[in-house]
């Protein structure tokens, strides 16, 4: 049971990210608003070389602003009359995530972390904020006691934060809709399938438990196609995972779909305290239609890599970097 | 004994005197000494007025409650909104002192409201624990970083007061979100003033009105600068919600459009309210509704309340919303034990008034001393409205308080325990006598460029009975005015040093925008006050036929009866057939007339007349109301048959306000065009559903008196009649007379003319144009409606009055029309594809 970041994964390298979010309707849209991330924020292991959208039809209005996460937030008005709206987000984004030492993580038990981290006046905002259930993370007696069982009181930190997110990878058997974005903590842990914002929420549960703050991360990872298959256009995945505040002030990005720290090949799109603060797109709008078909196309390409071509649908329209 | 003795242990004082002697808590006008300074005038004119007196007064105040139709408590739970007619006097030294102490309080809240919104140095110096804010549910992360026009956060507040015994003022809770019942405080000074007339002209106090002028010119100052003229709307709760009265009647103190979500609109990150001439842009919006309501692409995506985008309006600063979305963080009894601490820091000076003495839970040595004293604690949650509300701890079982204590235990930073306050007793008059109860005073604020204003009285609650804790309306407490005397310093009010706004009201034009909405329930209450007038006039003529007629069959007049039942059938879908056991004529009446259920009824149509009059009661004349409660009583008050002719006055003199004290304003035109129309297809309506073919010329004839009866034009017609005026034939006559006689204000073409005229005045000329057709057609097939041919005389008014009807939907289409259907989507973070890195697979 390791969980290690490999040396190759933890090279710094550049990718393009391209996101495709398609609504179709069947009757027209009169109006729409949307409330949506769309770019990554910078953090400590990325930067942003470019980030950019285009909305069709086109958004009247659109606005700006970072968010009370340091989170990038767009508004957009789309007065125009519709049957499909198509939002595509793209950017360049160079990633170098900080090696997490294990032997430094497990200087503190989980107990003497959490004391620490109480006592800090500095993290008090992030505590409390990290720390109170949220939105989507309730505590209750049967995520107590997942967390009981992989985060006790007294294991050194690395070793428990191994311990959780290579538990509920083994615990938990990744299954795409078997959830549901208001699938809770409990009906999660009595049915032991999930996909990753599951898997993310349970660990931000357990880890609040023993009074470790937890956020929410979301963002893409770059996937391979199947053995001898070519990557196909949108085959790529956004991603969700974990980040736990450690008593040097310092969050460490855990994987519990995965069972990795976070490496080079994970790209943040935007944290807070669980997947409601981050929802990558959210819309009001008018209709006579009473359902909407969603399509969301994700390409996640690496640019640095002499050694890997870039399919042969993506070389066209490759920016110059 | 001296006279003065006699007339003392006489009075309706003595025996309260004793009720509060020796009882713990402090009275607001009985102190150890006797009657206190301040509160002479008014304990004299008390033991003038005698008991009887007061009840009187109390009597008088529950009619004008009713006659005004001050309601409380949301749609079908209705509470009566019961003042009792003692005012709370306090002294002009007192009031300055409190008032100083409110106005810090509150410049305190807002720069509180400005920090947590803001950089956050009360959390990040640990003067208040983050858990205090970040976990109370009204911090919305969303509103972080809006901007607020000259730094004025907070703009409204009131503030819960109580005086404990030792005298002294202490606050219980802060309302800060939107708070309500400044606008009540202001119907309650309208009430008792005049119950107590007397008193009230000889008492030198300081007037209200001067509070809402204030408010008007804040509002207006902390707009959004730029060069037109500041618009501002009051975004209400809905005519079901709980204070909807007080928020028409403060709208139209401000002046502002009374709104709904569906009649604003963001575009271009500026909030807009749609208007019959187009919209226009608002500056400025109070906000009635919860922040979690506010705007659906925020928060609460189910909310049918909010605007998407309006919190992009003020963040974009093109609204001030009053008070900003997520002030609700103040509402938060968690605060209370660190403002004084947020005092010295903030403003650099010591806290002037308290609050109640209180232990906030998430501080271990705090929880230890809750716990140990729970049972002479309220337990309350930082934020209202989470499960359970505020519980004195004195009132559990033991095994209630283990539950809940376990509860506090579990998020002991979600709780706090506070000291009771027993608040001070005022006298309430009750049939025993005067009787002391105790009394929590709500002051209101409002912050204004030069500091904070605060309303020179307030609203004071008492409590229902003598040992209720509790202090609330909606556990059906009473009220009082309250008087804050007059020292003859000068008015300590910023009002008067301020010069207002520039004057609102244009005459003889309302600035305020009028929403389709507000359009569509005026036209409405143009429709149904007409219709509740025709189907009285009906049932009336219904009923002299039955009584004259009803043993008389074979005569024509009974005749006439069948065809008028026959026609109230037809309108109310009651059965026809009177031999079916309870639809005697006398039953069919009697349902027609007070069944509320049935539609087609009188009932029906005067509930559907208040319910579209209380959808805008900030368009309507105030004489309106008294009339609308009479109508209703007038209804639930009949038993087996109303009062035909009350009610008729009652519908005549609504007719004559809207007709004489209405100005000629859009919201007039819609108003009157649904009169009209509502008349003209009625007059239409009875011609084709009392004639027929084969009537006899007596029937028809007798049926022609009848049906002038029901238009109100019998007088005329008996007169024409008798000059010889007339056609012969009696449907001729009823043509002439009630279709085509332009002179005639009850004739169809007459009225068609004044509908366009209405249409005019909205600048709807294609409605001009269809009504001038109309009248034009009817006019030239005047040949077939004389002609012998009855079935095509009977065809031409169907037609007609068809047209009467598309013509009502073409209106509503182009006037009315509503917000689209409302959906929310939310795209999925989640793929398909397992999210596995590259490279893993190996």
């Amino acid at each position: 049971m390791t969980m290690e970041q490999r040396p190759e994964n933890m090279t710094p390298r550049r990718y393009k990210v391209v996101h495709r979010t398609t609504y179709t309707y069947n009757q027209p849209v009169t109006g729409c608003y949307e409330r949506g991330m769309l770019a990554p924020r910078p953090t400590s292991s990325q930067s942003i070389v470019e980030a950019g959208f285009t909305v069709e039809p086109a958004a009247h209005f659109s606005h700006e602003h970072t968010d009370y996460f340091g989170n990038l937030t767009h508004y957009l008005e789309v007065p125009t009359h519709h049957s499909t709206l198509e939002i595509t987000k793209t950017f360049l984004v160079d990633v170098a995530w900080p090696e997490i030492s294990l032997a430094h993580l497990d200087q503190w038990t989980v107990g003497e972390a959490a004391d620490l981290i109480a006592a800090n006046r500095d993290m008090a905002i992030g505590r409390a904020l990290f720390l109170l259930d949220s939105a989507k993370v309730a505590s209750g007696e049967d995520v107590a006691e997942y967390a009981r069982e992989k985060l006790p009181e007294d294991r050194p930190l690395g070793q428990a934060l191994t311990a959780l997110t290579v538990g509920i990878r083994d615990d938990f058997e990744y299954k795409p809709g078997s959830t549901t974005t208001r699938t809770t903590l409990t009906e999660l842990l009595a049915r032991r399938q999930g996909v990753c914002q599951d898997f993310a929420h349970l660990a931000i549960g357990c880890l609040r438990h023993v009074g470790l703050p937890a956020a929410y991360v979301s963002g893409y990872i770059e996937t391979a196609p199947p053995p001898g298959k070519p990557k196909l256009q949108g085959s790529d995945a956004t991603h969700a995972w974990t980040s736990v505040l450690t008593p040097d002030h310092v969050w460490v990005d855990i994987d519990p779909t995965n069972a990795h720290f976070a490496d080079s090949r994970y790209i943040v799109n935007g944290w807070g305290r669980d997947y409601q603060d981050v929802s990558p797109l959210k819309g009001v709008i008018f209709t006579e239609s009473t359902s909407s078909n969603l399509t969301v196309g994700v390409d996640v390409l690496r640019l640095d890599d002499p050694n890997v071509p870039l399919p042969e649908w993506a070389v066209e329209d490759e920016p110059v970097s | 004994m001296t006279a003065e003795e006699l007339e003392w242990s006489d009075s309706a004082l003595a025996p309260y005197s004793e009720l509060v002697a020796g009882t713990p808590q402090f009275d607001e006008v009985i102190g150890p000494g006797g009657i206190r300074d301040e509160q002479q005038l008014v304990s004299a004119a008390v033991q003038g007025m005698g008991l009887s007196g007061l009840l009187a007064a109390r009597a008088e105040a529950r009619r004008l409650v009713d006659d005004d139709g001050v309601h409380y408590g949301g749609a079908g739970r209705n509470r009566p909104w019961t003042i009792d007619p003692v005012p709370m006097v306090v002294g002009a030294q007192e009031w300055h002192s409190l008032e100083e102490g409110v106005a810090q309080r509150n410049r305190v809240l807002d720069l509180l409201l400005a920090d947590i919104y803001g950089p956050q140095r009360m959390l990040r110096e640990g003067v208040i624990p983050a858990e205090v804010i970040l976990g109370h549910q009204d911090f919305l992360h969303q509103a972080h970083g809006v901007p607020v026009p000259d730094g004025l956060h907070l703009t409204l507040s009131g503030t819960d007061l109580g005086r404990t015994a030792d005298g002294a003022w202490c606050v219980m809770s802060d309302r800060t979100s939107a708070p309500s019942g400044a606008g009540y405080a202001m119907v309650n000074r309208r009430i008792t003033s005049r119950v107590m007339a007397d008193l009230h002209r000889v008492t030198r106090l300081h007037r209200l009105r001067g509070f809402f002028t204030t408010m008007r010119s804040a509002l207006h100052q902390a707009a959004p600068h730029e060069d037109h003229a500041v618009k501002g709307a009051l975004l209400w709760s809905g005519s079901a919600s709980e204070t909807a009265y007080e928020q028409g009647f403060l709208a139209s103190l401000l002046g502002f459009s009374l709104v709904e979500a569906e009649d604003l609109t963001v575009n271009d990150g500026r909030l807009w309210i749609e208007d019959p001439e187009g919209r226009s842009r608002l500056d400025v919006l109070v906000r009635r509704i919860d922040s979690h309501y506010a705007d659906p692409l925020e928060w609460r995506s189910d909310s049918q309340l909010g605007v998407a985008g309006l919190l992009t309006t003020a963040r974009l600063g093109n609204l001030t919303i009053a008070n900003p979305l997520g002030s609700g963080v103040l509402e938060n009894p968690g605060l209370l034990p660190f403002l004084p601490e947020v005092t010295r820091r903030l403003l650099g000076e010591d806290q002037l008034l308290p609050s109640a003495e209180t232990l906030w839970c998430g501080d271990p040595a705090s929880l230890e001393q809750v716990l140990q004293h729970v049972e002479a604690l309220v337990l309350k949650p930082i934020h209202r409205g989470r499960a359970g509300g505020s519980v004195p701890g004195w009132t559990l079982s033991s095994s209630e308080r283990e539950e809940l204590l376990a509860r506090v235990r579990q998020e002991p930073w979600a709780w706090v325990g506070q000291e009771p306050v027993h608040t001070s007793t005022t006298p309430v008059v009750t049939r025993e006598g005067l009787v002391p109860r105790r009394t929590v005073l709500r002051t209101f604020g409002v912050a204004t460029g030069q500091g904070w204003a605060i309303m020179p009285g307030g609203l004071a609650r008492v409590a229902a009975d003598d040992d209720s804790f509790t202090v609330s309306t909606m556990t059906g407490a009473l009220v009082k005015d309250v008087w804050v005397l007059d020292s003859g310093d000068a008015l300590p009010t910023l009002a008067s040093a301020r010069p207002g706004p520039e004057q609102l009201w244009v005459e003889g034009h309302d600035p305020r925008p009028l929403p389709p909405r507000a359009a569509d329930n005026l036209y409405w209450v143009g429709r149904y006050s007409e219709r509740a007038d025709a189907t009285n006039r009906l049932l009336v003529v219904a009923l002299d036929l039955s009584e004259d007629f009803g043993n008389r069959p074979g005569t024509a007049g009974h005749q006439v009866m069948h065809q008028v039942f026959e026609a109230i059938t037809a309108l109310t879908a009651l059965p026809a057939d009177p031999t079916v056991p309870g639809h005697s004529s006398r039953q069919v009446l009697r349902r027609a007339a007070t069944d509320p259920d049935l539609v087609g009824s009188l009932a029906h149509d005067v509930a559907n007349l208040h319910r579209a009059a209380h959808e805008v009661p900030d368009r309507l004349s105030e004489d309106v109301w008294p009339l609308l409660a009479r109508l209703q009583r007038l209804m639930t008050e009949a038993e087996g048959s109303p009062d035909f002719e009350e009610i008729r006055q009652a519908t005549l003199a609504f007719a004559g306000i809207t007709s004489e004290s209405m100005v000629r304003d859009s919201s007039w035109a819609f108003l009157d065009s649904g009169i009209r129309l509502e008349r003209a297809l009625n007059t239409l309506w009875f011609m084709g559903a009392l004639f027929t073919e084969d009537l006899s010329s007596g029937v028809e004839g007798h049926l022609v008196d009848s049906l002038a009866r029901v238009c109100e034009s019998a007088m005329t017609h008996h007169r024409r009649a008798a000059a010889g005026e007339h056609p012969a034939r009696p449907l001729h006559a009823a043509i002439s007379l009630l279709v085509l006689d332009e002179a005639n204000p009850r004739a169809v073409v007459h009225l068609l003319r004044r509908f366009a005229d209405d249409m005019r005045l909205l600048g709807d000329d294609s409605c001009v144009t269809a009504a001038g057709e109309l009248a034009a057609d009817l006019r030239a097939h005047r040949h077939t409606l004389f002609s012998d041919d009855t079935a095509a005389a009977l065809e031409v008014l169907g037609a007609a009055e068809a047209r009467l009807r598309r013509l009502s939907d073409d209106l509503s289409t182009r006037h009315f029309g509503r917000s689209r259907p409302r959906m929310v989507t939310q795209a999925q973070w989640v793929t398909t594809v397992p999210p596995r890195p590259e490279g893993d697979r190996r």
